[in-house]
């Protein structure tokens, strides 16, 4: 039976495993980028309940997992951490694409279906309104200008669901560290999307 | 591009406050500083909006991850591939009927290139190698004749080798098609086809059989039989070296094709590890017989093969090296004592980077003994492999039976003990010896029958050899030493022990001779094992009965038999004395044994078996997966009465189902497992459930020692009714051997004895869902033998309660 233990999180198993056996820790990351990319999908169409009930938008998410798939198999990484870098990227572009070419488009007849949407949204400014496909591929866009160790520390957190702890194991820094990189690099990215991150002047 | 330190120190304050569930005012923090204040208050806005972004909820939508075989298949696939240009070269390939597409399609349609690839596979249209030619539009040659070429599955000194189906004969063959430039020489090709047509007479079960030789297309190619396994080149890398029971085991199989082969005048020329297959039953078949070397006046050797560098010397008799042409059937008998020596170190005998280098030791250094480097292989088994591996011909066993007789006398006195035994540790990266395989392998996990132990065996390297020096009789000639001194006292030495005594180790042994009675051979007595003990010196020997006669040297002394009640074995004597030089019979026979209690009831708190219950019956014939139904990767095997699987990852994890449902039932067996390793027994196993067993009740079997498990649970180790019950007590897993477990599933209780300790007792709270009994593999090596089970609903009217039909 696999083992799991109250304390140990998955990323500790997999940095365990990347020593002796990287194959396998690949594989835990790349399976765990597929599932992480499944939630933020699903995130992403909040707003448009009518979009989440078509066959087709699972066709779409289909093909882009598998894409997104391809590309990390094709790697050859150098370490875990390195192939964490390589899905988080892989994951932000694949939300990015899925965002404005694929269910972008299709959110268009969704809107038009009078579901809760956009028009019928709550007011934008409050801090839970529901965000469009285009503001997400926004938000995704800019955290890729982060600088390096901030955007590295922000997608962990944020694309692969790693806590504190694991991030600070995985790149080899204190928690505070981590907690201070995170905290600058979401306080940049409200500069960077303000649309959906900064709240107007009331 | 940054963020103001002194903003960064504020919002960490206030993020932690926060965090610890007192609000704050942001503006407090700002001092008297309303620009400050003003951009405090703005940043944690983006901050509380980050939260609400984080917490979203998800929609509740099928949005489906691709199934692994979908992922994989996809991976066959080059960049932007189409699903019409697919459908294009499907067209073109012609190796699909239409119609059974159409229908599979009609069945099951498609909507982009990925789901169609997988749907062509896992209906089992196409396979791997064939969707990955088609995918790129390379379809020639994946039809030769009626032949529909399947999967490649080796490489060697005169072509690739493929797995193909013969589309009228429904039957699959392996095809080896010939190197272009030797289909260029007809001198080469008439002497090719010739040979085959002399192989293809060859009928054993120790020989692949050779079916036809055809050309389709301009491609010439043999067909021959296909035998699903691994070759021994590949096992012992894997695996590292052989028993010497199982080393010794492939070593008369081989001799025995050899022998068969030899009657009808045909040598092979190339026998080598690479060249000896074993199949999933653990039969090993000699590849390439006959054909293994293409000679000519310019290469009487065969070293120049097309293909192959220099021709593979690791393995080849002195005599051979000059001339491949006038060889004996002793050349291949040396040829197989080198295999022996590399099942047992994993390196041929004569090492070297040099082709020349490695030729010169075959023909002028001793070769390195065997009992130097495993200390569990006795004198009499190294003198037979160094008599193989004599410089001349004529000081070899003069043929394959000679052999055979010298290995079966001492068969029975060999038994394996524990791990390996090895002299000396040395760090790995050995060169790698040439034993490029030539024929007809599986490129995936071997699933043959080599048992597998001593994975992390490290063995000694060769000593350097020394030059063998003629010695000569009456003096004169340089000796060991060199000079008549040496000599002189070479001949003192033989002179005192005998001249057999440096060539042979002699015992005073007696002969046992056993014959099984009656029909019980075939039934339940086949492979079993006796174990008779000296009672002087309390030695244990144990004789396989692989035969209805055979004969046991033993040595001189008293004896009994230690035979259990419950295996059924009855012997005439339960005593009897060896004399030297002298035959002492036995008689064996089978009985049903009586429904008794298990010993291990005596002092187990397991109910005995007077409730209503069947008779105890063995589910596990020892030789065959009959019965039984593999969930998951197919890395499970049967080899010398044990069912072993293996364990590589979780994403490979598996386990393997009694396809005989019980509801309630007593299951006993024996399990051994490897160092690291990880299984368990699941009660109520079902298909189609995720093949790690979440789903399923679990009796652990870990090892407990391994330094990745040390931190584990209690409800996850040995024994325990994993994360439902801990077992309470630890069990030494780790102990070397065999180790019996007994396991009563009678919902709601479960109860678990190992080694004849009650370790488990526990009563589920919940329902569970019925299912079957399973063995699972998720680590590193397990074995398990001598299972059977004893149903617990049903009561006792079953007059033959006998075992697995065979």
């Amino acid at each position: 039976m696999e083992l799991i233990s109250g304390t140990n999180s998955q990323i500790d198993e997999i940095l365990a495993t990347a020593h002796q056996r990287p194959a396998v820790a690949y594989d835990l990351i790349l399976a765990r980028s597929l599932n992480h990319l499944q939630r933020l999908t699903k995130s992403m169409m909040q707003a448009y309940p009518r979009l989440a009930r078509w066959e087709q938008t699972d066709d779409v998410f289909q093909e882009a997992s598998i894409r997104l798939y391809r590309s990390l198999k094709e790697v050859k990484p150098t370490s875990a951490r390195h192939y964490f870098n390589l899905a988080n990227l892989q994951i932000r572009r694949t939300l990015i694409d899925l965002a404005r070419k694929h269910l972008g488009p299709m959110s268009a007849a969704a809107n038009h279906e009078s579901n809760f949407a956009l028009d019928d949204a709550p007011d934008r400014n409050e801090l839970d309104a529901p965000v469009t496909l285009a503001q997400w591929a926004e938000f995704h866009e800019a955290v890729d200008q982060l600088p390096e160790d901030l955007r590295e520390t922000f997608s962990l957190l944020w694309y692969s669901d790693a806590s504190h702890a694991d991030a600070a194991r995985l790149l080899g820094v204190s928690t505070k560290t981590i907690q201070r990189r995170y905290l600058h690099a979401r306080l940049l990215l409200a500069d960077l999307a303000p649309d959906l991150l900064k709240p107007s002047e009331s | 591009m940054k963020v103001d330190d002194q903003i960064l120190d504020l919002l960490e304050k206030w993020e932690e406050t926060v965090a610890k569930g007192t609000p704050v005012d942001p503006t407090s923090l700002a001092g008297n500083d309303p620009k400050l204040a003003a951009k405090l208050r703005g940043y944690v806005g983006s901050l509380q909006r980050f939260d609400s972004l984080k917490r979203a909820n998800q929609v509740e939508c099928e949005l489906h991850l691709p199934t692994p075989q979908e992922l994989g298949s996809s991976l066959l696939l080059p960049e932007g591939l189409e699903l019409a240009t697919l459908q294009a070269h499907l067209t073109k390939a012609d190796v699909i009927d239409a119609e059974e597409l159409k229908q599979t399609l009609s069945a099951q349609p498609t909507k982009n290139v990925y789901q169609f690839c997988n749907l062509l596979l896992t209906s089992k249209l196409l396979t791997r190698f064939q969707l990955r030619a088609i995918a790129r539009g390379q379809t020639r040659g994946l039809k030769l004749g009626r032949y529909i070429v399947q999967d490649r599955i080796g490489a060697g000194g005169m072509g690739q080798v493929f797995k193909a189906w013969h589309s009228k004969m429904g039957r699959e063959v392996a095809l080896k098609v010939i190197h272009g430039q030797v289909k260029n020489k007809s001198k080469a090709l008439a002497r090719f086809y010739q040979e085959v047509q002399a192989s293809a007479q060859l009928r054993h079960v120790n020989i692949v059989t050779a079916f036809d030789a055809d050309e389709a297309e301009g491609v010439h190619f043999l067909v021959m039989e296909y035998v699903p396994g691994s070759d021994l080149h590949k096992i012992v890398r894997k695996t590292g070296p052989l028993s010497v029971t199982q080393a010794v085991d492939y070593f008369i199989q081989a001799a025995r094709g050899l022998e068969y082969a030899h009657r009808v005048g045909l040598l092979h020329r190339d026998i080598k590890p690479a060249n000896l297959l074993i199949d999933e039953e653990g039969v090993l078949k000699i590849l390439d017989m006959g054909i293994a070397r293409l000679t000519s006046e310019d290469d009487p050797a065969g070293l120049t093969q097309e293909g192959s560098v220099m021709g593979t010397v690791d393995f080849m008799s002195p005599e051979q090296a000059v001339s491949s042409k006038t060889v004996k059937p002793q050349a291949d008998l040396y040829s197989l004592g080198c295999s022996f020596y590399y099942f047992l170190t994993g390196r041929p005998p004569f090492e070297g980077e040099e082709l020349m280098v490695k030729l010169l030791a075959h023909r002028e250094q001793t070769p390195p003994s065997l009992s130097q480097f495993r200390s569990d292989v006795p004198l009499e088994l190294d003198a037979i492999y160094q008599k193989c591996l004599e410089k001349l011909p004529a000081d070899r066993y003069q043929s394959a039976t000679e052999l055979i007789a010298e290995l079966e006398r001492i068969r029975p006195r060999l038994h394996d003990k524990g791990k390996v035994a090895i002299r000396q540790i040395v760090p790995e990266a050995e060169a790698e010896a040439d034993t490029s395989p030539t024929s007809f392998l599986e490129t995936q996990q071997h699933v043959g029958g080599a048992p597998l132990v001593a994975p992390q065996l490290q063995v000694s390297p060769a000593p350097p050899g020394r030059r063998k020096r003629t010695v000569q009789a009456g003096g004169g000639s340089p000796g060991f030493y060199g000079g008549a001194v040496a000599v002189a006292l070479l001949l003192t030495i033989i002179g005192y022990f005998g001249f057999g005594a440096l060539f042979k180790v002699s015992t005073p042994h007696g002969n046992l001779i056993v014959s099984i009675k009656g029909d019980a051979f075939v039934a339940h007595l086949r492979d079993q094992e006796i174990h008779v003990v000296n009672t002087k010196t309390n030695e244990t020997v144990d004789i396989k009965l692989d035969r209805t006669e055979l004969t046991a040297p033993l040595p001189a002394g008293p004896y009994k038999f230690a035979i259990e009640t419950s295996s059924g074995l009855k012997t005439d004597v339960s005593q009897f004395t060896i004399t030297s030089g002298e035959n002492s019979q036995v008689e064996i026979s089978w009985e049903k044994p009586a429904a008794a209690s298990l010993p291990a009831a005596a002092s187990s708190n397991v109910p005995p078996t007077t409730d209503v219950a069947q008779d105890w019956v063995s589910v596990f014939n020892g030789r065959d997966m009959r019965g039984w139904s593999i969930q998951g990767p197919t890395l499970w095997r049967v080899a010398s009465g044990s069912l072993i699987g293996v364990g590589t990852s979780p994403q490979e994890a598996g386990w393997i189902m009694l396809e005989k449902k019980y509801d309630a039932y007593e299951l006993e067996f024996e399990y051994k497992l490897e160092e690291g390793g990880n299984s368990g027994v699941f009660l109520n196993s079902r298909p189609g459930e995720p093949l790690v067993g979440s789903k399923f009740l679990e009796i652990q079997i870990i090892d407990d020692a391994a330094p990745k498990f040390r931190n584990i649970p209690d409800i996850q180790r040995t024994g325990s009714l994993h994360n439902l019950a801990a077992a309470k007590q630890r069990v030494e897993t780790r102990m070397p051997g065999w180790h019996k477990m007994r396991i009563r599933y009678q919902p709601p209780m479960v109860q678990v004895a190992i080694d004849n300790n009650d370790v488990l007792s526990h009563s589920l709270n919940l329902p569970h869902q019925t299912g079957s009994l399973a063995f699972q593999r998720l680590a590193n090596l397990v074995e398990f033998r001598n299972i059977r089970v004893r149903d617990l609903t049903v009561p006792p009217t079953n007059p033959s309660g006998g075992q697995l039909a065979p």
